[in-house]
């Protein structure tokens, strides 16, 4: 039935995607184009596109996504449950497997040297955002007069991406007359 | 903390997480860490930590750490309903409505603004947090290069984040001596 074989598609993807969003697109393509067929590589990749411009994790917007498109209402709840319930499989793992570790060693050494390793982590998704958005004289002045406004004033994160949205949409939509 | 509020704070989170679970680090660092002050930095940076070192969806897993931590078993259930309601019915709207509203400046132009927007929040975390090692240029160099790594050599992030943790320890073990 498609509603099991859409969940448990998805519930796989879950299961072994490491490293977010990006490290599960090749997952995500590998299930969905190639293993079943459900959509070709074109309408997949319009799906991606999509699924990075709209709020969410780019994991589960494919997910509702691809379920609509294949089964509605119902394919679209399966697929999003089947790739959300893994993380708690996962997460009872680790937490448990911490406790157990804890008896044993300091953790606290290690977390110490993870909170910094973490760092490349997010810098990298920062110079990956970065490179695809900032890609003009008009996107770079935005970007570092937001920048400024964040460190002087500390308005709120929500009202930055807000705001350089707005902007955005008065360039594109205002510009041309 | 009250499951409800931990599940606001969630679909606020997961409505500004533009491109890819790391948009939403700096967004709920800014509730539970700086306007909540709920938890320390330091503590909040294991939870993205851990949340890593095991495959899914980031965003769920940060979501389900979280909640657990905060308020019990009910708190993680919340959290993760918060995290994923959102992305759902946008993608459902748009997957119903108009697959082509990707096309429509008005849109075109407010993602393009809005995902500077989180490059410079991602930017903004990025240096808060490598103020604190600015003097010890051996792990500045490290995290260099694991950005480096996946950035331009695609290398997976858990085996940068994995590999720069370890030699962060031995210099940090190295200089305490």
């Amino acid at each position: 039935m498609i509603l099991i074989e859409l969940f448990w598609s998805f519930f796989k993807i879950g299961l072994l995607a490491f490293g977010g969003g990006y490290g599960a697109l090749s997952l995500i393509q590998d299930q969905i184009v190639n293993i079943n067929n459900w959509m070709n590589l074109e309408e997949f990749l319009t799906l991606i596109s999509i699924s990075q411009m709209t709020p969410g994790p780019i994991a589960i917007n494919s997910a509702t996504f691809i379920g609509y498109r294949i089964a509605g209402v119902p394919g679209s709840v399966c697929s999003t449950v089947g790739v959300v319930l893994p993380s708690v499989f996962w997460i009872f793992l680790i937490l448990k497997l911490l406790k157990l570790l804890s008896r044993w060693i300091d953790t606290s050494e290690v977390f110490n040297a993870l909170r910094l390793g973490i760092v490349a982590l997010i810098l990298s998704a920062t110079f990956r955002i970065g490179i695809e958005s900032i890609n003009s004289i008009f996107t770079l002045i935005l970007g570092i007069f937001a920048f400024v406004i964040l460190s002087k004033f500390r308005l709120s994160v929500i009202w930055i991406v807000l705001g350089t949205g707005l902007v955005g949409v008065i360039w594109t939509v205002l510009l041309p007359f | 903390m009250s499951p409800f509020r931990l599940f606001w704070i969630f679909v606020k989170v997961s409505s500004f997480t533009i491109g890819g679970g790391y948009a939403m680090i700096p967004v709920i660092k800014e509730f539970i860490v700086d306007k909540y002050k709920i938890m320390k930095e330091d503590e909040f940076l294991d939870v993205i930590v851990t949340a890593q070192t095991v495959p899914g969806v980031i965003a769920i897993n940060t979501a389900m750490i979280l909640g657990s931590r905060l308020a019990g078993l009910w708190g993680a259930f919340f959290a993760v309903l918060g995290a994923s309601l959102t992305p759902f019915f946008i993608i459902l709207v748009i997957a119903t409505f108009f697959t082509d509203f990707a096309d429509l400046p008005v849109f075109k132009g407010f993602f393009a603004g809005a995902r500077v927007g989180v490059t410079v929040i991602l930017a903004n975390l990025s240096f808060q947090l490598l103020k604190k090692s600015l003097k010890r240029y051996l792990i500045l160099i490290v995290i260099a290069a694991g950005t480096v790594a996946i950035v331009f050599f695609n290398i997976s992030s858990i085996w940068v984040l994995l590999l720069c943790s370890i030699l962060i320890y031995i210099i940090d073990r190295r200089l305490a001596r």
